[in-house]
């Protein structure tokens, strides 16, 4: 059993894992609400109808099969997210925002084997930018804008230091002419490269300058932590070995917020590692992020160098299909030669670490709701993994979009009559 | 004359990029720096040493751009070499805002600079008490070390320096055939030009590596430089002030004008105080003279009144001086030949 010195951040409450406890069937979910049906000119003050009322039995109509007593008397609706990186945390604190005051008896619960600084969100650098295309997938370029926005909309506030956010601007390079990004909308300041500017990098004839946001993982992650330390939401230090497991024991909604390893609890052939490393430095006279593109060899295959507020990302990996953790001497010096004929400067930079990650790749996001049933168990699952290279920048209009996913189960269950949540 | 020897008075930002400049342009002569300040107790010390151009009222504009062209050249060249952190110059790109509209749409050096263009809207908004805005990427040099830096050159030419306050640019008549005067604000008692006034600067110089952007209030008052390590904050604009003491009340009163800028330097750690008096004047002198006493001559070279601006022009400056200084060998030579026949 790993210690939580070894296995980083864990908040207050760490259970240990316990045995499955003898009870009512897990689909026993009694609520006992009885609700108004949702009238056209429903507003704010009708929410605060939508209380939910523990035990009141006598109110349950016509639940059908899915209704039995609760013996134990909770009535707890228990939520339990797998997963403790960036997609997990940020998860489990959305949904928590907007659902625990409409559902007092909301028991959120975050199971994983590693937590911060231990997580693949730790070694991100953190920067946010999508990859240079979308393909196609107008969804998940609208979650990186809401996710950009959120992060910016909280940049002036007092938390944005703790967060470990702050904008950063700097460089994308190319060997030829690309059509614009999805994305040139979003960040600040979008524009091409001048002539004087490409001088600065030999070898490189065509780029882009942006103004974009950093959220540094071994801060936001933390950040998340303590928000949801606060909010009484507990943390499992427990690898789960499958959704049976939560569902058997009393757990009614799972999120799979799993990343890599997301395969190990369903297969999903879909999700290949696509391993990265880099070199942390310490370069401060660096102010900008300098990203270069090889259109042949494909995203994160060549040079990158992007600042932190401690010390410097060097990378430029993308290997997919290794699931290899372990450093690379050949990779450390494919990223150490070309990073410091990109920055002759960084010769003099002290190197301070180095790690190995593995992206958790996928065409597309998977970002859906799922009904599992296994003999008399049943429950639902939210999935919520595939981030890739851009988790950090996706995350929150993911966590957005899980948690409207809820709002929808909760509907089903006949929870709620109108899901909460902005009105869109 | 087969070396002449030359003087440098003063071991700041001018008078290091000036021996410089001169051992370059003439590998003959025999330079010597002689000052009562070097590096990090130099007035250049204090300044963050941004590339942003101060306007002098009396410098015609072509020769100021020409200065600032050469200076961010030389230092660009620098910030794309191996050398780039030892010497402490790098880029940085960032905002300057505006709360009322500027006086130039297109300031003299808006296309020296790399990226010039207006703020967006979505920028702007980032600054709901400013209207107007100009982002661009320029340099930055870090002193100590760019001043170390220059040192470390000039020693590897042969330069000397040597601790020493100069009172009168005769005394130095016979050790020296040529005498350069960077002495700053010293040149006020130093040569007497009463044209020289001080402008008292106070900066503060903090820990908060998350900025990486640079914001300026177009007022020239307010304004957040990243440095290497430290970024510096300020200021004021104090004509007149010789007081290099700092003034608490000032302190708090720039660090809440930051803050208003960029809130997030609320965390900012380890507050340096520090204050330095800029040497201005209507125009920078760079200019050559012959001092006379009693028959004899003293050839100067003045470099001096850089104000606000020092750090934009500064090798353009130095050039400059450096171009006198072999005018001033050249009539030496000519009298000296002519003194043979």
């Amino acid at each position: 059993m790993e210690t939580s010195g070894r296995d980083g951040v864990l908040p207050p409450m760490v259970v240990t894992p316990f045995s499955m406890t003898p009870g009512p069937p897990a689909s026993a979910i009694t609520w006992g609400l009885h609700l108004p049906r949702a009238r056209a000119d429903s507003g704010p003050s009708d929410l605060a109808l939508l209380g939910c009322y523990n035990n009141s039995a006598s109110e349950a109509s016509g639940h059908g099969s899915d209704c039995s007593e609760d013996p134990t008397g909770a009535g707890a609706m228990r939520v339990a997210v797998i997963g403790a990186g960036v997609i997990g945390l940020s998860s489990a604190l959305c949904i928590h925002e907007q659902f625990h005051s409409l559902l007092p008896s909301l028991q959120l619960e975050i199971y994983a084997d590693h937590f911060t600084p231990h997580t693949t969100s730790d070694g991100a650098a953190g920067l946010w930018q999508p990859y240079l295309s979308d393909h196609g997938n107008l969804q998940e370029t609208l979650w990186n804008k809401e996710t950009f926005d959120y992060l910016l909309g909280q940049l002036h506030s007092p938390a944005a230091k703790e967060m470990g956010l702050f904008l950063i601007s700097g460089y994308n390079l190319f060997t030829e002419p690309v059509p614009d990004p999805s994305w040139k909308n979003i960040v600040l300041g979008f524009r091409n490269l001048t002539p004087k500017e490409l001088e600065l990098f030999p070898g490189y004839s065509y780029g882009w300058f942006n103004t974009a946001l950093m959220l540094e993982g071994r801060s936001y992650l933390p950040w998340l932590t303590n928000r949801l330390t606060q909010r009484g939401v507990k943390f499992f230090h427990k690898k789960v070995e499958s959704f049976q497991e939560l569902f058997s024991q009393g757990v009614d909604v799972v999120l799979n917020c799993s990343g890599m390893r997301a395969g190990n609890l369903q297969p999903d052939p879909e999700l290949q590692p696509g391993r990265g490393q880099i070199i942390k430095v310490l370069a401060p006279w660096v102010k900008h992020f300098i990203i270069t593109h090889n259109l042949k060899s494909g995203i994160y295959n060549s040079p990158y160098i992007i600042p932190g507020s401690e010390f410097t990302v060097l990378g430029g990996i993308y290997q997919h299909g290794n699931w290899s953790e372990e450093n690379s001497a050949k990779d450390h010096k494919s990223i150490w030669d070309s990073c410091c004929r990109l920055l002759p400067a960084l010769q003099k930079a002290k190197i301070v670490g180095e790690w190995s990650g593995l992206r958790p790749a996928r065409p597309s996001v998977r970002l859906e709701r799922e009904r599992i049933r296994l003999g008399n168990l049943q429950g639902e699952v939210i999935h919520n993994y595939g981030h890739g290279g851009f988790g950090i920048t996706i995350h929150w209009g993911c966590a957005m979009a899980a948690a409207r996913l809820f709002g929808s189960v909760l509907q089903d269950k006949r929870q709620l009559s109108t899901p909460p949540g902005p009105r869109l | 004359m087969a070396s002449p020897k030359v003087a440098v008075v003063g071991a700041g930002l001018i008078g290091l990029s000036t021996a410089l400049c001169i051992t370059e342009t003439c590998p003959s002569c025999s330079v010597t720096v002689l000052s009562d300040q070097f590096s990090p107790n130099t007035m250049s010390d204090v300044a963050a040493g941004m590339l942003i151009p101060h306007t002098y009222p009396d410098t015609p504009i072509h020769r100021q751009k020409q200065w600032f062209k050469e200076t961010f050249t030389y230092l660009f060249a620098i910030s794309n070499s191996a050398e780039a952190s030892e010497a402490g110059i790098h880029l940085v790109s960032g905002w300057q805002v505006f709360k009322s509209p500027p006086k130039e749409e297109l300031p003299f050096w808006s296309d020296i600079v790399l990226g010039f263009r207006p703020m967006s809207k979505a920028e702007l908004q980032r600054f709901p008490q400013h209207r107007f805005g100009q982002a661009f990427t320029t340099l930055k040099c870090d002193c100590p070390p760019y001043l170390l830096w220059l040192e470390k050159r000039l020693k590897a030419t042969g330069t000397q320096m040597y601790t020493r306050k100069v009172e009168d640019l005769w005394e130095l008549r016979r050790e020296y055939d040529i005498v350069v005067n960077c002495a700053g604000l010293g040149a006020q008692q130093l040569v007497g030009d009463k044209e020289l006034f001080p402008v008292r600067g106070q900066v503060l110089k903090v820990h908060a590596p998350w900025v990486k952007l640079f914001i300026r209030d177009g007022d020239g008052l307010t304004y957040i430089y990243p440095g290497v390590h430290r970024v510096t904050l300020g200021g004021t604009r104090e004509k007149g002030s010789w007081s290099l003491s700092p003034d608490a009340g000032t302190t708090r009163d720039i660090f809440d004008r930051c803050c208003s800028l960029e809130p997030s330097l609320q965390g900012a750690q380890d507050i340096e105080v520090k204050v330095g008096l800029r040497p201005s004047m209507q125009c920078v002198r760079v200019q050559r003279e012959v001092l006379s006493q009693g028959g004899v001559k003293l050839p100067v070279v003045h470099n001096y009144g850089h104000g606000a601006g020092g750090f934009s022009v500064h090798r353009g400056t130095a050039n400059e001086a450096a171009h006198l200084v072999g005018e001033c060998i050249s009539v030496l030579q000519g009298s000296s030949s002519r003194a043979k026949l």
